[in-house]
């Protein structure tokens, strides 16, 4: 078995552990929160008699082992439980809700990936000059906002005093616009830099001081060889990002009232409604953990500098 | 007339029908030759009545109950954003507002309301009362159909009211056919109907009472006793809280739960469909937070919203466009703290007169409420101006905790919700008298108010929104003993007495002096710890036309219409 | 979201606060004293209590007074409390989310991260599951979760900051402390097992100092903007106490009163600034203007 073989399996085997701790994790969490589910099934006015009778039927009365097992049982066949506050499978609810955050994440990596590699790329072209400058200075300012604060001045800024964009919610396409904004921008702004870094090396480096030799054009140098080399490590950053993307940007969903997994997960936490809320954090971690391999799979195949 | 004296006059009106059969038959009928009412003379115009105009506009049909309208045109589509994150169209279970105040578009009952919410006749033609007020005979009118082509019958709505009541349904208006025969054992389950509920043929509905009930037909007015179509609701099963099937002037045309967007269509059924509804469509959008909703009609993207954000509220006042699009109305939606009796502090009934006097009250109206200390909103019957409330006088509130020896007293305030500035100025009120008081943000599942609160703190935030203008609810569901909702074991034998007594009490002045005394109980007593109503605001578009609201139903999109398409 | 750094070589005490003498971290060090000032004599600035609502706070329709009416030289909030108060007084909170958690996750970080390193084997595969696991749930999501359950106190919010922010920080040590050993040509002893422990901490630890300097810095901004996020929903530290998050929250739909909106974020935005200015001058202490390292 060749090497690279071996190590793509051993990450498989990790994520697979990984994933079981992660249910585990999320099934003692339903045990943390004092919340009697039968309770919720029954309603205000159950009697003890009714309570016991739902218990016995959802087998709350069982040892934890086997509420354990059948937990494990339920989440491999993507049965993630009842909601409570909407009386509906939580497969169904996550099923709606998901697309919408995918939607978002791709948005806001597309902004991440348009803004960020071009003024990144340009920035270390121009090292130590103006564009340079105002780059790192500006991406540095970006970096330290709080996401949802910049959330809430671009809606007010440009969907309330001028009304270029609508006021949160799904109506149009253009809606998208400031939410996916908002929640790449900090990645962009991460991106710009490290790409600016990476880069910068690069430019530096005696591949290039060859390339120039030979006479290649800058602008050739730096649109194909710059970019494939230095984007190793921010092709990593995205799919990291993509993941906590895909996790939900709770925050981002919650100001612009994007119906995402995100903004599902705070509606459940709201309304005590335990199974949605552990259905959106089992698929959030799902994304994170795929798109982490990804991202590690990636920097093996790109980065000539990682070894197995 | 103002709100309140509007609803007041309603709510007396209601109140003499019991025995004062010509009155009754007067509030009740249709004014106009439209209807006879069988087996009795209708005295026409020789008294006056509250709506001997007619429950229709000018010129308009006069047999179609409920508020004025006349000289729409037709087309159009509204848009109400609602702010609720979930909600259901299965009538006795729907709890939020998007379903609550859109029920009565997709389906009808026996009765409706009228323009000062007084019942009127709907899909009941004609009623017929007993001397002694115990038997109810209704006809249903001819043609009404349900949204699937089947004609309604006298059975259906037997069907439908025991679903709504039954023990299964767990609804909160299980009680409210109380007095009705048989239904004591129907929800013990010793039987399977309420015998009293009698459908003699497919156009006569039959109630037997077990005792005088003056709230009656306004309990078949709300939504929960809307009739539904059995076949539907078996086949649909839980489905059906998204396919509501009813015989209401609108149908669903749509549902996406993932947009959270609902659509209703005219009916072409609709046994008065050649004159309303005028808008063709309504869409109702739900998940909408307050503010969004706010800025969407006020450039008009969006027709209707009946939350306001307070913080807006001002601004909407200064701008004269906006203004005039802006109404807060006095709702029938209390707000108070129930305090637990059962432990200290609270035991002590000056303590909890103490923090009555320490709460500064008036200052809470800018955070959505009418804060005049009452128990009752004002127009409910009972409601009595010159009530005892409590003022704010924290050096009362000082020396009664002296004497009740409580010093140094310090406790959790749950929050629900995002909004903790009321519980915020209450907390700054308590600190000023020595009170301590801790904030705690807490998420909640309605099914475990009652449950959990009382075990972990001392005081908690009630609210409750009247589904029937009637203080018997207020009565049967949150004062008496061992009421549901009356989680802090609150117990009153005169109250619970004056309850009892004033459900068959037919003079109406005697029946509104009983729930005041109760009142000046529960303000004596101090059980709560008052605040008043909430204000409910409403804001339309510059298009919406013939908005009219009242507290129970709210929502009459059937009626409203655009201009400018 | 930060690239691994490069540790910086140890010099002389001298040499480094003079490569510490650049315009970046100077601006750094000024807005992180500034807050820091604010945290701990608040007084000084303002002598209003950001916590009382005040009779004369709102207009007459109930609305919040602008910056420069009367007294106040920020207007007031929503529900009428001295702004600039609540504003000064907030640098309190942000501070201490800015320190202790931080502290306390670094710590653990480094414990999990140096122990993985050093004792490799069965140890270094759970101990890096165990982290990843931690890693690939959604923090934020679970962190509500938690609060909501345990409560709203100070104590519960710091600990539910480190349990989901020491986990990034541990994976770079760990690799870090893998490149430490090969680097100092300890492999051998290490390996042997006498005086492991001893090894490391004369060894490798003083190694990773800089690095931790670093993390250190940049978390503290990562804290502060964490804790802000959470208060924004509502779980972060209690009203009436003033925190820029919950400031955030209570301003959220505010569009008429944009100063309440806007101040706390660019009050978060500076710290948060501040503290990774002072991070990248750390880093860059002693290098040569060329080699200069942007974070």
């Amino acid at each position: 078995m060749s090497p690279r073989i071996r190590y793509v399996l051993s990450r498989i085997v990790g994520l697979l552990l990984t994933l079981f701790a992660v249910f585990t994790l999320t099934f003692l969490l339903t045990f943390a929160v004092p919340q009697d589910p039968a309770r919720s099934v029954v309603g205000p006015k159950g009697t003890a008699a009714q309570l016991e009778q739902v218990r016995e039927e959802l087998g709350l009365n069982d040892p934890i082992l086997i509420q354990y097992g059948r937990y494990l049982g339920n989440v491999a066949t993507a049965d993630l439980g009842y909601s409570y506050a909407q009386r509906r499978p939580v497969v169904q609810i996550i099923g709606e809700r998901l697309p919408y955050t995918v939607v978002l994440a791709a948005g806001a990596i597309a902004f991440q990936i348009g803004v960020g590699i071009p003024v990144g790329l340009v920035a270390a072209a121009r090292a130590g000059r103006t564009f340079d400058r105002v780059s790192l200075a500006g991406s540095l300012l970006v970096i330290s906002l709080p996401g949802f604060w910049v959330g809430l001045v671009l809606l007010f800024l440009l969907a309330y005093t001028w009304p270029i964009f609508p006021l949160g919610g799904t109506g149009s396409p253009a809606a998208l616009v400031l939410p996916a904004v908002t929640l790449g921008l900090a990645g962009a702004a991460w991106t710009s830099r490290v790409m600016r870094t990476e880069a910068y090396e690069f430019l530096r480096s005696d591949v290039v001081r060859g390339l120039r030799a030979k006479g290649m054009s800058p602008r050739r140098i730096l649109l194909q060889h710059t970019v494939r080399a230095a984007s190793g490590p921010v092709l990593t950053m995205l799919a990291i990002d993509l993941g906590y993307f895909l996790g939900g940007a709770v925050l981002i969903e919650s100001v612009f009232s994007w119906p995402g997994i995100g903004l599902t997960s705070f509606q459940a936490l709201r309304q005590n409604d335990i199974p949605l809320l552990m259905g959106c954090v089992i698929v959030g971690s799902v994304f994170i953990l795929a798109l982490n391999l990804f991202a590690d799979l990636i920097r093996m195949k790109v980065d000539p500098r990682v070894s197995i | 007339m103002d709100e309140a004296s509007k609803t007041a006059s309603a709510w007396a009106a209601i109140n003499t029908y019991a025995l004062d059969r010509r009155r009754f038959l007067q509030v009740v009928g249709i004014a106009g030759a439209a209807a006879t009412l069988a087996g009795c003379t209708q005295s026409g115009g020789s008294a006056p009545s509250p709506t001997s105009t007619g429950a229709a506009g000018s010129g308009a049909n006069p047999a179609i109950p409920g508020p004025p309208w006349a000289g729409g045109v037709r087309g159009g589509r509204g848009v109400v954003l609602w702010e609720d994150p979930t909600i259901t169209y299965d009538p006795p279970k729907a709890y939020g507002q998007a379903d609550y105040y859109g029920l009565q578009n997709v389906y009808r009952g026996l009765t409706f309301y009228g323009p000062e919410a007084e019942p009127q006749l709907d899909v009941a033609e004609s009623l017929d009362l007993a001397e002694d007020g115990l038997t109810y005979t209704f006809k249903l009118r001819e043609g009404v159909k349900f949204h699937n082509g089947r004609a309604v019958t006298a059975g259906d709505f037997k069907w439908t009211f025991e679903r709504s009541t039954s023990k299964k349904m767990e609804s909160w208006v299980q009680g409210f056919l109380g007095s009705v025969q048989g239904h004591k054992e129907f929800v013990a389950g010793t039987a399977d109907e309420i015998t009293g509920i009698v459908a003699e043929d497919d156009r006569t509905l039959v109630l037997k009472l077990t005792q005088p009930d003056v709230t009656i037909l306004g309990v078949l007015g709300i939504p929960p006793f809307y009739v539904l179509p059995k076949e539907e609701v078996e086949r649909l099963g839980d489905k059906f809280a998204e396919n509501p099937v009813g015989c209401g002037p609108y149908k669903l045309k749509s549902w996406d739960s993932g947009q959270s967007v609902l659509v209703f269509e005219r009916n072409p059924d609709y046994i008065w469909v050649d004159d309303l509804p005028y808008l063709d469509e309504v869409e109702y959008r739900w998940n909408v937070g307050a503010d969004i909703a706010y800025l969407q009609v006020s450039k008009n993207e969006a027709d209707a919203t009946y939350a306001v954000p307070p913080s807006a509220r001002p601004r909407i006042k200064q701008n004269a466009a906006q203004a005039a699009r802006y109404k807060e109305w006095s709702s029938f939606t209390l707000s108070y703290w129930q305090l637990d009796l059962s432990k200290p502090p609270f035991d002590d009934v000056r303590v909890r007169q103490a923090v009555n006097h320490a709460f500064d009250r008036q200052k809470a109206a800018i955070f959505g409420y009418v804060p005049d200390g009452h128990f009752y909103p004002a127009g409910l019957l009972g409601y009595d101006q010159a009530a005892p409330v409590f003022g704010f006088d924290p050096a009362k509130a000082r020396t009664l905790l002296q004497e009740a020896g409580a010093t140094n007293l310090s406790m959790t305030l749950p929050v629900f919700g995002e909004d903790t500035s009321l519980a915020q100025l209450l907390q700054q009120n308590l600190k000023d008298v020595g009170i301590t008081v801790e904030l705690k943000s807490v998420s909640v599942n309605p099914y475990e108010i009652g449950m959990e609160l009382p075990n972990q703190y001392r005081l908690w935030p009630m609210g409750w929104g009247m589904g029937l203008p009637d203080p018997s609810e207020l009565v049967s569901s949150l004062v008496g003993t061992g009421a549901p909702s009356n989680f802090q074991k609150y117990s009153n034998k005169r109250i619970d007495e004056l309850g009892a007594a004033a459900i068959g009490e037919a003079d109406r002045d005697k029946r509104a002096g009983m729930y005041a005394e109760i009142e000046r109980i529960l303000l004596e007593e101090a059980p709560y710890l008052f605040l008043g109503v909430d204000s409910a605001p409403t804001f339309i578009s510059e298009q919406l036309q013939n908005f009219y609201y009242e507290p129970i139903l709210r929502t009459y999109w059937d009626r409203y219409w655009k201009t400018g398409g | 979201m930060a690239p691994a750094a490069a540790s910086t070589r140890r010099r002389g005490g001298l040499q480094v606060l003079r490569g510490l003498a650049r315009p970046d971290f100077i601006v750094g060090a000024l807005l992180v004293a500034f807050w820091a000032f604010c945290a701990l004599f608040p007084t000084v600035l303002t002598s209003a209590d950001p916590t009382r609502i005040r009779d004369d706070g709102l207009t007459l329709l109930g609305e919040p007074l602008p910056p420069g009416t009367s007294s106040f030289l920020l207007g007031t909030d929503s529900l009428g409390r001295d702004f600039f108060a609540r504003v000064v007084h907030g640098a309190r909170v942000a501070m201490i989310i800015a320190i202790v958690p931080n502290a306390l996750a670094l710590a653990f970080a480094t414990l999990v991260g140096v122990v993985a390193g050093v004792m490799r084997g069965k140890v270094e595969f759970v101990l890096m599951r165990v982290t990843e696991a931690i890693m690939v749930l959604p923090g934020f999501m679970i962190a509500m979760a938690v609060i909501s359950t345990l409560g709203t106190s100070t104590t519960v919010l710091i600990l539910t900051l480190v349990a989901f922010s020491w986990t990034y920080t541990a994976r770079v040590i760990y690799g870090e402390t893998l490149r430490l050993r090969e680097m100092l040509f300890v492999e051998a002893a290490l390996s042997v097992g006498a005086g492991r422990w001893r090894i490391a901490a004369t060894h490798i630890v003083p190694h990773l100092k800089p690095l931790l300097v670093v993390y250190f810095t940049m978390n503290a901004a990562f804290m502060v903007l964490l804790e802000a996020g959470l208060g924004f929903l509502g779980f972060g530290v209690q009203p009436p106490t003033p925190s820029w998050g919950l400031m955030l929250a209570e301003a959220r739909d505010q569009f008429f009163y944009p100063w309440l909106i806007l101040v706390p974020g660019l009050c978060l935005a500076s710290l948060s600034v501040g503290f990774y200015l002072v991070g990248q001058g750390i880093q860059n202490a002693g290098r040569p203007a060329e080699k200069a390292v942007v974070l």
